[in-house]
């Protein structure tokens, strides 16, 4: 078992592998929840996730920007990922296997269940630029730079997607008195 | 009015921990599975000179046969025929630098250097760019040559992007030099210059690829097009092997390095009109890389040319 070159000795490897560790830290938690609000789909993010480090791991120090390639790889996994269940569904999968998976659900708060649910209402694009900047805390350039656009494209796609989740979550919120549990977190600082 | 929704609504996810798949990680990363972009410049290297040292070879069993049968006229014959008819004498092994074939003829790349073994040669005077990238010496029965097989390795390394349905399969009747007649199937890629001489396409990393590129100059005729606009020009070659021209729409395709040029197929845009002068700079970029420019790259600068035109970029 062993990392592919240019990684070459052992050396370069744990301090490649470090650095990754430390991208991992750093990174996860905005990546992985910008995937589940974007996908609707904790294992879409959680596969992408693990597959997109562990490419980067591979790759070696090859990458000069392990945070901003991991955001791209990330996305684009899930993508795929995605496209594949969705066939695999339109061909019928088997209910049994299915409800052995603890669904999305099963693995989110109701507050967060219900941004999921709205999100699905918008278009992909739309949804990312939320998940993105709204979910995970980009500016606008930098989700631009992830998605391969432009930030003005960004920005007409937040404000056209804001227009709709304020009434999607407003209709969504039967106790719009009752505090959000999402309040009392501090927003994760910008990637 | 404020059209925003409930902050704290968009930030409800932030209470929920993703899992931690660092060991998860750790283990995929050390399985050796194929990597699905662009492999190191070094192993680009290293299969070249593996290529490289197989031409040679090839040339010295051809002469060993050449001179052992004293047939110098069918020789001659084999290397003016352009590759197409490979020749390789019979010797209970298959051939090197080709890729086998199952039974049913379902096409089977080699990935081991020296293919199947034996003391069979190959032959391929004209230059096609082969798959399977055997690295057998030849010995007795003969070698691999010809031009074609610079190109030899391009396959050994796994990539996604050589899929079955993207390769071709040939099957030559051998012209004995030395034993009986034999059948032999190589696979061959179909992609452009491949034949007739032309310059194959570059197996190595490209300097190009993998970097964003912001246009600085544009010129005709040595006279330099203002650009007239803050806009950054933008082309996209992060990914190997695709290429996006962003100015005002995003014109996308397929770029491959082939000798010094770099041959684009530009097939889909974002057909935007934003007026002038993006929707002229737009124009003269599309038309500039759809001539397949020549290119060449000097740290983080690339100068492309085609006749009298000229862009130079810079990496960003």
């Amino acid at each position: 078992m062993h990392l592919v070159p240019p990684l070459g000795t052992s050396a370069a490897a744990s301090a490649w592998s470090d650095q990754v560790k430390a991208t991992y830290i750093e990174v996860r938690a905005p990546l992985w929840r910008a995937l589940v609000a974007w996908s609707g789909d904790v294992d879409v993010a959680d596969e992408a996730v693990a597959e997109a480090f562990a490419q980067l791991l591979r790759r070696g120090a090859d990458v000069l920007d392990p945070a901003a390639w991991v955001w791209r790889a990330a996305f684009r996994v899930a993508a795929g990922d995605l496209q594949r269940r969705r066939r695999r569904s339109r061909a019928g999968a088997d209910p049994e296997v299915l409800e052995l998976v603890p669904s999305t659900a099963d693995r989110l708060p109701d507050d967060a269940m219900d941004l999921v649910d709205a999100l699905q209402a918008l278009t992909d694009q739309q949804r990312q630029c939320i998940a993105l900047v709204d979910v995970a805390g980009h500016t606008a350039p930098s989700a631009a730079e992830i998605l391969g656009t432009s930030a003005a494209t960004v920005r007409v796609q937040l404000m056209r997607a804001r227009r709709q989740l304020r009434t999607l979550l407003a209709d969504s919120n039967p106790d719009p008195g009752a505090p959000s549990t999402g309040s009392e977190i501090h927003p994760e600082t910008s990637p | 009015m404020n059209r925003h929704p409930d902050r704290n609504r968009l930030r409800a996810l932030d209470g929920v921990e993703p899992p931690d798949q660092w060991d998860e990680i750790i283990l995929r990363a050390d399985a050796d599975l194929p990597r699905l972009e662009l492999q190191p410049v070094s192993v680009g290297h290293r299969l070249l000179v593996a290529a490289v040292l197989l031409v040679l070879a090839g040339v010295a069993g051809v002469l060993v046969v050449s001179t052992a049968t004293g047939d110098r006229g069918e020789l001659e014959a084999v290397a003016a025929d352009g590759g197409s008819t490979p020749a390789f004498p019979a010797g209970g092994g298959g051939a090197p630098g080709t890729a086998a074939t199952t039974p049913d003829g379902v096409p089977v790349p080699t990935t081991a250097p020296g293919g199947s073994g034996g003391d069979g040669g190959a032959s391929s005077a004209g230059g096609g760019t082969r798959l399977g990238g055997g690295a057998g010496s030849g010995g007795l029965g003969g070698g691999a040559t010809g031009a074609g097989s610079s190109n030899a390795s391009t396959s050994t390394t796994p990539t996604s992007t050589t899929e079955a349905s993207d390769i071709t399969t040939t099957t030559a009747a051998v012209s004995p030099t030395t034993t009986t007649p034999e059948s032999v199937t190589t696979v061959t890629a179909p992609t452009q210059g491949t034949a007739g001489g032309e310059p194959p396409l570059d197996p190595r990393p490209s300097p190009v690829f993998g970097k964003r590129w912001q246009v600085v100059l544009m010129a005709q005729a040595g006279v330099s097009r203002p650009l007239g606009t803050e806009k950054v020009l933008v082309v996209d070659a992060r990914t190997d092997g695709q290429l996006a021209i962003i100015v005002c729409s995003r014109t996308t395709g397929t770029a491959n390095v082939v000798g010094d040029n770099l041959v684009v197929q530009l097939n889909a845009s974002t057909g935007k009109a934003c007026g002038e002068p993006l929707d002229g700079h737009q124009t003269f970029l599309t038309a500039f890389f759809d001539a397949d420019p020549s290119f060449s790259v000097d740290g983080n600068r690339l100068v492309l040319t085609v006749g009298n035109r000229r862009v130079e970029l810079t990496a960003y």
